[in-house]
């Protein structure tokens, strides 16, 4: 005989399993995403207890900041200067670690260990680096470079490219290890094949291992784009948004209006604006690269 | 499905126990006690008289949890947010005004009448003429100067730096020995430290943050204007980093002289191959203008409004507030200044010629303006001479801005 109740029981069985994860997610994920939608809306005090409904006066108010639009100005330079550069880094070592090379064990591993280090860490690590009287002042002193006055975390006009830099040695490895794993997908036969047509290591790199390559690149320039659009620790342990709100970013702004200043509602709604920034450039991003194009054709 | 039905229950009840804390055993009183001490040797003061406090009050228990000055301040709000304080709170000076507004701590007017004349540091508790925590531990900042590197620069360091006159000149004169001595180090725009530097100015050269009333901000007065003035001067001839990093390099020999706190002393104290070093008053315009007013901060014991146990909470504050465990505190964290005035008159303090000073220093020393709106004032203070250390701003206009932003907060009070 038939058990018709059988499907129910499967999707029982299967949502009570779920269930602790999914009353966790609703908890810690859906809850504080709404509330803080709601948050947006108020002109919350934490302390009082007091929460007064405020419609899009947060938001209105937003675009008028100077200290808002300074830190989505930093962040999205932030952005532009980082994931490019980073992402091409990350293919070109892949490259090379994908070759037969000595101690290739050894590099592959050398170029992964920042992404392993604590972020803190390396963060202090550069602050010694960059500070005046530091080993990049010292360095340039010797061999006769100018100096800025100050160390370059307090120099206005290089913070934020100091920061950029320090970023870009950390996450370098971790995407390098992504597009490694990608090359070495690449079937061999089709370069074995394409040499003997006579093409040149470029036209392989173009013709062949890009497209291959593509959903990994999309996919790194992708995350590499969030993560860099919420860029907090760095500035959090190397400058505090200075000096002169030089380093300041949207994430670090979030920060400091809710954690410092307590202004809940004001955070939760800069905190949405970063939100739909990320959402927009992430579809903009994905358009371009095809990432809503049906891939059959070209892996056929 | 029974199977089914009992992992769900067992996964359930780890998350709902298994994320909860220790409470205490049931018929346990707890007295819960949040403070900052957490270098080792500070809190094996508090520890040792936490225990007094249980020997003395049989079947209490206290329980500490440690708090960091990095976000101490967010958990404290988060806490009185979710209406769960503890019941004795450490709180820093600048804070009791802006927790007291809100009427989140209990009124301890009663016991700061009865102990007025037993401890010092009194103003920042204050507000609106009634009294929310009590002085337990004072500081306030003073000049270090490394003598070996003034000497080499040709200084008499018979004759230390009194005046800004003096100050700058001494900055410039051991400058002539850099990269490998800086004159003076000076703070890099770090958050919650900047105010603290440039106020010792404003205040030394007469100028004030607020008006009597607290109505509006006087902060772009003449005077003001003036102090900072020179705070850029000299910060164009000075070698700027984080407090951390100054307080290392002056240890090092690195710096000529730096303003710094009683923890500089005792970083110098345990360290080996530092130079011959002095300390003294923080320096002042000029004769017949001004005075050698240095910054005054402090910790304070407080007791939230919703305490689970208020009394017993009082009772703690008293046996931490006393004079032996004020003095091990200063003894173990180098400090100088206990606001017990039987602890400060001690010859640990009175004798020492570091001490000393940090004793005198703190006499003309000055509280920052006990108001709840003070967290978003220092900001705006911060930015102020941050924008006129970088040359966004001249001094003026950094201040009338300052001035016209706090006036504006304190409207929104």
């Amino acid at each position: 005989m038939k058990d018709t109740y059988a499907p129910y029981r499967r999707l029982t069985g299967t949502l009570g399993l779920l269930s602790p994860w999914l009353v966790i997610f609703a908890l810690f994920w859906l809850y504080p995403l709404a509330h803080s939608a709601y948050l947006s809306l108020t002109n919350y005090n934490p302390l009082s207890g007091t929460t007064e409904l405020i419609g899009f006066k947060h938001y209105l108010a937003l675009f008028i900041d100077p200290e808002f639009l300074q830190a989505l100005k930093n962040t999205c330079i932030f952005v532009i200067g980082t994931v490019p550069v980073t992402t091409a880094i990350a293919l070109i070592l892949a490259l090379g670690v994908n070759r037969k090379l000595p101690f290739r064990g050894l590099f592959r591993a050398g170029y992964f260990v920042p992404t392993l280090t604590a972020t803190v860490v390396v963060a202090l690590v550069f602050m010694h680096l960059y500070a005046q009287g530091g080993y990049l002042h010292t360095l340039a002193r010797m061999i006769g470079i100018a100096q800025p006055d100050r160390g370059l975390l307090l120099t206005e006009g290089t913070a934020l490219g100091a920061v950029m830099v320090m970023d870009i040695w950390v996450s370098v490895g971790y995407y390098m290890l992504l597009f490694l794993a990608a090359l070495q997908q690449v079937p061999r036969e089709l370069y074995d094949e394409a040499e003997l047509s006579g093409a040149s290591s470029w036209q392989k790199f173009r013709h062949i291992t890009l497209p291959l390559i593509k959903p990994i690149t999309l996919y790194v320039i992708l995350i590499n784009t969030i993560k860099s659009f919420q860029i907090f620790t760095e500035i959090f342990v190397m400058t505090q948004g200075g000096p002169v709100g030089a380093t300041s970013t949207v994430v670090y702004f979030v920060y400091r209006e809710g954690f410092e200043k307590f202004r809940m509602g004001y955070a939760s709604a800069a905190a949405y604006v970063l939100f739909f920034v990320i959402l927009l450039v992430s579809l903009i991003q994905a358009r371009l690269l095809g990432f809503f194009r049906s891939t059959g054709d070209e892996t056929a | 499905m029974r199977l089914l039905t009992l992992l769900l229950i067992t996964s359930y009840s780890l998350i709902v126990f298994g994320c909860g804390g220790g409470g205490s055993k049931s018929g346990e009183r707890v007295v819960e006690f949040w403070q900052f001490w957490t270098d080792p040797k500070a809190k094996a003061v508090i520890e040792k008289a936490v225990a007094e406090f249980e020997k003395e009050h049989r079947g209490i228990k206290v329980k500490i949890t440690d708090l960091t000055w990095n976000d101490g301040h967010q958990k404290i709000v988060s806490a009185f947010a979710a209406g769960r304080p503890p019941d004795l709170l450490e709180l820093g000076s600048d804070w009791i005004a802006e927790f007291a507004a809100e009427g989140v701590l209990r009124d301890v007017s009663a016991e700061a009448l009865r102990t007025q004349n037993q401890y010092v540091g009194w103003p920042p508790a204050i507000y609106r003429d009634t009294c929310y925590a009590l002085p337990w531990y004072l500081g306030t900042r003073v000049l270090y100067i490394n003598h070996d590197a003034a000497g080499r620069a040709g200084m008499n360091i018979y004759q230390p730096p009194v005046t800004w006159d003096m100050l700058y000149d001494w900055t410039q004169a051991i400058n002539n020995f850099r990269p490998q001595v800086y004159g003076l180090g000076m703070n890099a725009p770090e958050k919650h430290r900047l105010y603290k530097k440039f106020l010792p100015f404003l205040w030394s050269n007469g100028g004030r943050i607020l008006s009597e009333d607290q109505n509006y901000s006087v902060i772009d007065s003449r005077l003001a204007i003036t102090a900072l003035e020179f705070y850029v001067k000299l910060f164009k001839e000075s070698m700027v980093e984080k407090q951390a990093v100054l307080d290392d390099l002056f240890v090092q020999g690195r710096l000529g002289m730096v303003f710094s706190g009683d923890w500089l002393n005792k970083k110098l104290q345990g360290a080996k191959n530092k130079p011959e070093y002095g300390v003294y008053k923080v320096p002042f315009p000029g004769p017949g203008k001004g005075g050698q007013i240095s910054f005054a901060g402090g910790e304070y014991l407080a007791i939230p409004t919703k305490a689970d146990e208020p009394v017993l909470a009082l009772e703690l504050a008293r046996v931490l507030l006393r004079k032996k465990h004020s003095m091990n505190l200063c003894i173990a964290t180098g400090g100088a200044t206990p606001a017990n005035i039987a602890a400060g008159a001690d010859p640990y303090f009175s004798d020492d010629p570091v001490r000393g000073i940090f004793i005198r220093q703190l006499q003309s020393s000055r509280a920052t303006p006990a108001n709840p709106q003070w967290v978003y004032i220092e900001q705006i203070i911060e930015e102020a001479v941050e924008k006129a250390m970088y040359g966004k701003l001249t001094a003026e206009e950094a201040l009338t801005e300052a001035a016209r932003k706090i006036t504006a907060q304190l409207r929104e009070d």
